[in-house]
């Protein structure tokens, strides 16, 4: 063996992937993050009011939704805050090993941050009316700027992981220039601006819980609706900027996702007009609140909130994930775990030429030693660990899977020959704007076309178990035929 | 797998990009960060432990004040557990990075399992704490609530044999490829429990009694100076806490005598100085315990505190040291791929110092005294310069922050 790359082993999950694995869990952290930040402002703005303007009763809507935000926010913001980590660590481990080794030093300083949070938040709740008020107020502050910093330290990371912007880090490494990326201030001010209207849709369960009649359901309502909608118009506008700082790989991905008016000459709105629909919906509420906030309930603000996560933060955080296909990190780290690209400035080099030299099986370090070398009686094994290491971090291999599902996007052909056609082509020579280059030696591309038609044939499961007996190739004229008979499947997010 | 190999697999799995500065620094913060972590995980398990039995009796209104008490101080600890688990969770990762993602990938359904268990057993804990958090009305509450927090505590305890069983199995590299290809055909599923070692697991939980005997201590004292707070309850608080640390000491004992005799013999660990040293402090927390007297000075009973943390960085440490021998066979390197930033060392540690030691002062400081005063606080002079410090420097750091951005900005589309 010449050269050992460190891939390591693989996790599989049948049908989603363990990319919605990740999604789940970072949906809900989103969630809960974001409202915490966006609560973190709003108490500041109201309780500054309720001091300068001596408005104790303010204070209990604080307090009320402080509690809330304990619950909601410091249970499972906070452990989905590392539970993202550990699911990314299951599901892309070099990915996250990357991330870390350029970033170390600032996640240590958000753990500060986040240390001084936590401690802050359970001082601002549970020290409401139990100390003076220009004190408490200092709380306050410093957890909101403790809340604050948590979000821009968490962003440079994020807009890393779409890419530095210039060619200036791969050459120096530093994490300076990795962290201030083209893309960190458009995408801080975009997730800044949505946090506050996250944590006004959260926060009108409060204004609902406030006795009708109270004079403070109309103060504190039409507050917490303005935030919303700020938040929103400066979302909107701040996503135009997140826009134009996005590399060319993304923007072709959102020429599928974008009207045209836009900016990108497509009509395929699959998550645009979704999103667009979410968003004039909780504008709409938010109107309606700031109108009409004697009338708002809780268990329509709670179907708010569940409306913001499914129909807004899960389609936005999915895309934003799609947009940087076909890398993980810095656009150096493919979603397959293979190094795509030299970094001079750390001594990182491209692992794509030896794996084409070497052969996946043959160089990564989690191949079992029998499937290092392919057989016509491993063949179907030795394909379908290709499968899951090169493919399904991004794509189900079950043929019904949600996930890109491979056995649609081949069109269910059982041609080995089609199979291994595109791999050697398109895909050895990296030429599908969102696909890792995978050039794969003659043996691997047809050991995993192999087990792939044996997929889509039918004789072989996800899991490489025989199904039944049957020929795992089919007369390429037949394929064809197939293949023209069926209407193109668009890739499922 | 022979050790050469193994050594080179090593080699290979360690990041590419390196360590930004001497891994002996991100050792030394592991170490510490750990002690902390453990220190609010035992709390967290050990007050919770104590809640429930105090809960069972709750018709004495001593021990339903302290099922009150304690309830509230695991909500609390479990928080900073979590939070304080993020620091050596992330320093373990950047120098042991072979180990903890092998480890984790192996057994992934038990990773997933661990964040969604520990969401529910924290928020049972919560539910536990709105039925159990007034004094005035806990003996009323129905015997079935204190379902919810032995629920709690035995999910919070298993997410604990979890992260055991992933350290652990980060020890043994030589048995990954068997894990995971044990018939040479991969089994990717995650669901494997490939090692573990139940009396290293029992001494880290058993020392939850050890802390919570000492925090009660601490505790009963503090509390002397409200008049609320009567002296039977108070008295009660201490005993207590004497008689759970000493069995905390005990069965630590046990367990870290069971641990030592099954560890592997070429590491010799009765001839190391650094086990003897911990037998010595484990002895030290009980004996000193025993001796704090019921009305003894704050400085007596604050020090066995501070006698369980010591004990605590000292475990820490042996926890790291045995990392090391299990690892020395495959001559793994930490330092192999340098690439030192020291503008982004001096950038953490001033924050960690200016900001975290500025806020935590003031928090801490701000707390203590608002605790000892009944009814309203009002900030003294010290409180109200300390926050007003507080804001300044935190939005000095926003500051600095966004100035080094525009410099880095700059400098990029230069």
């Amino acid at each position: 063996m010449s050269e050992l790359l460190g891939i390591y082993p693989s996790w599989y999950v049948p049908q989603i992937g363990t990319a919605w694995v990740m999604g789940i869990i970072g949906t809900i952290h989103v969630l809960a993050s974001n409202t915490s930040v966006g609560a973190a402002i709003l108490f500041a703005m109201l309780e500054s009011r309720a001091v300068r303007d001596n408005k104790p009763e303010i204070m209990q809507y604080i307090k009320k939704y402080g509690m809330f935000l304990l619950v909601f926010s410091y249970i499972w913001g906070s452990v989905t805050g590392p539970g993202i980590w550990y699911s990314v660590t299951v599901a892309s481990p070099r990915g996250i090993s990357a991330l870390i080794h350029n970033f170390v030093w600032v996640w240590a300083t958000e753990w500060v941050f986040f240390t001084v949070e936590v401690i802050g938040v359970y001082a601002l709740v549970y020290t409401i009316g139990k100390i003076d008020p220009k004190t408490h107020l200092k709380i306050t502050w410093t957890f909101v700027v403790s809340s604050v910093a948590t979000l821009v330290l968490i962003v440079g990371i994020l807009s890393f992981m779409m890419w530095p912007g210039t060619d200036r880090w791969y050459l120096t490494g530093s994490v300076f220039d990795a962290f201030y990326n083209l893309n960190f201030a458009a995408q801080l001010a975009d997730r800044g601006f949505l946090m506050l209207t996250s944590a006004a849709v959260v926060g009108t369960i409060i204004v609902a819980a406030i006795p009708k009649g109270d004079p403070l359901r109309r103060d504190v309502g039409q507050t917490v609706a303005r935030l919303g909608i700020t938040g929103l118009v400066g979302g909107a506008l701040s996503f135009m900027w997140y826009v134009a700082t996005l590399p060319p790989n993304a923007l072709i991905m959102l020429k599928d996702r974008l009207p045209h008016w836009f900016g990108y000459i497509d009509f395929r709105v699959t998550t645009f007009v979704p999103l667009a629909i979410t968003s004039l919906l909780i504008g709409a509420y938010l109107l309606w609140v700031y109108l009409k906030p004697q009338a708002v309930r809780v268990p329509l603000a709670a179907a708010m909130v569940v409306v913001l996560l499914v129909a807004g933060i899960w389609p936005e955080e999915r895309t934003r994930e799609s947009l940087r296909k076909p890398w993980v990190a810095g656009q150096y780290m493919y979603s397959n775990q293979i190094i795509g690209r030299d970094v001079p400035g750390l001594g990182i080099q491209d692992e794509v030429p030896v794996i084409a030299k070497e052969g996946l099986l043959k160089a990564a370090a989690f191949v079992p030693a029998d499937l290092r070398v392919i057989t016509p009686q491993n063949q179907i094994e030795a394909g379908r660990l290709l499968a899951v290491m090169a493919c399904a971090n991004c794509h189900s291999i079950n043929k019904d899977g949600p996930l890109r599902p491979l056995p649609q996007l081949l069109h269910g052909t059982t041609d080995v020959a089609m199979i291994q056609g595109f791999l050697s082509g398109p895909l050895a020579h990296g030429t599908v704007p969102y696909m890792p280059k995978i050039d794969l030696p003659a043996d691997e591309q047809r050991a995993l076309a192999t087990f792939l038609s044996a997929v889509n044939a039918g004789t072989v499961n996800a899991e490489g178990h025989l199904i039944a007996r049957a020929p795992v190739a089919t007369p390429l004229h037949t394929a064809v035929a197939q293949a023209a008979d069926r209407q193109p499947i668009k890739a499922k997010d | 797998m022979d050790n050469a190999s193994v050594s080179a697999m090593l080699h290979a799995l360690q990041d590419p990009a390196g360590l930004p500065a001497p891994a002996w620094i991100f050792q030394y913060l592991n170490v510490l960060t750990w002690s902390f972590h453990i220190a609010f995980v035992n709390l967290a398990l050990g007050s919770g432990l104590l809640a429930i039995i105090a809960f069972m009796r709750r018709q004495q209104p001593a021990w339903a004040r302290l099922s009150v008490a304690m309830t509230g101080v695991a909500k609390v600890a479990v928080s900073m557990a979590i939070v304080l688990g993020v620091a050596p969770l992330l320093f373990t990762q950047t120098i042991y990075d072979p180990s903890w993602y092998t480890s984790n990938v192996l057994s992934a359904f038990w990773v997933i399992f661990f964040i969604f268990s520990l969401g529910i057993g924290y928020t049972m804990w919560f539910v536990f704490y709105f039925k159990n958090h007034d004094v005035s009305h806990a003996a009323q509450a129905p015997d079935t609530t204190v379902w919810w927090a032995t629920g709690a505590l035995s999910l919070l305890i298993f997410d604990g044999f979890i992260m055991h069983m992933l350290s652990y199995q980060g020890l043994f590299p030589q048995k990954w490829m068997q894990w995971y290809a044990p018939h040479g055909v991969p089994v990717m599923n995650g669901m494997g429990i490939h090692a573990f070692d139940l009396w290293r697991f029992g001494f880290f939980m058993v020392m939850s009694l050890t802390m919570t005997g000492v925090f009660l201590l601490g505790y009963a004292r503090y509390f002397r100076a409200r008049d609320d707070f009567p002296a039977d309850y108070l008295e009660l608080a201490h005993r207590i806490g004497v008689k759970t640390a000493y069995w905390g000491v005990a069965l630590q004992l046990v367990t870290g005598v069971f641990w030592a005799l099954g560890l592997p013999s070429y590491m010799q660990v009765f001839t190391q100085p650094l086990f003897w040293l911990t037998l010595v402090l484990i002895v030290g927390v009980a004996l000193y315990a025993r001796q704090v007297p019921v009305r003894g000075s704050a400085l007596q009973a604050y020090s066995a505190m501070a006698l369980y943390a010591l004990m605590a960085l000292i475990v820490s440490v042996d926890r790291e040291a045995l990392r090391m021998a299990y690892l020395a066979p495959f001559h793994y390197d930490l330092n192999s791929k340098p690439h030192y930033e020291w503008g982004a060392v001096v950038w953490f540690f001033a924050t960690l110092v200016l900001v975290g030691g500025g806020l935590v002062t003031f928090y801490s400081t701000m707390l203590w005294k608002a605790g000892k005063t009944k009814g309203l606080y009002t900030a003294d002079g010290t409180v109200s310069r300390l926050g007003d410090t507080a804001v300044w420097i935190n939005f000095a750091w926003l500051a600095v922050f966004f100035a080094i951005g525009v410099w880095a900005y700059v400098r990029n589309i230069v």
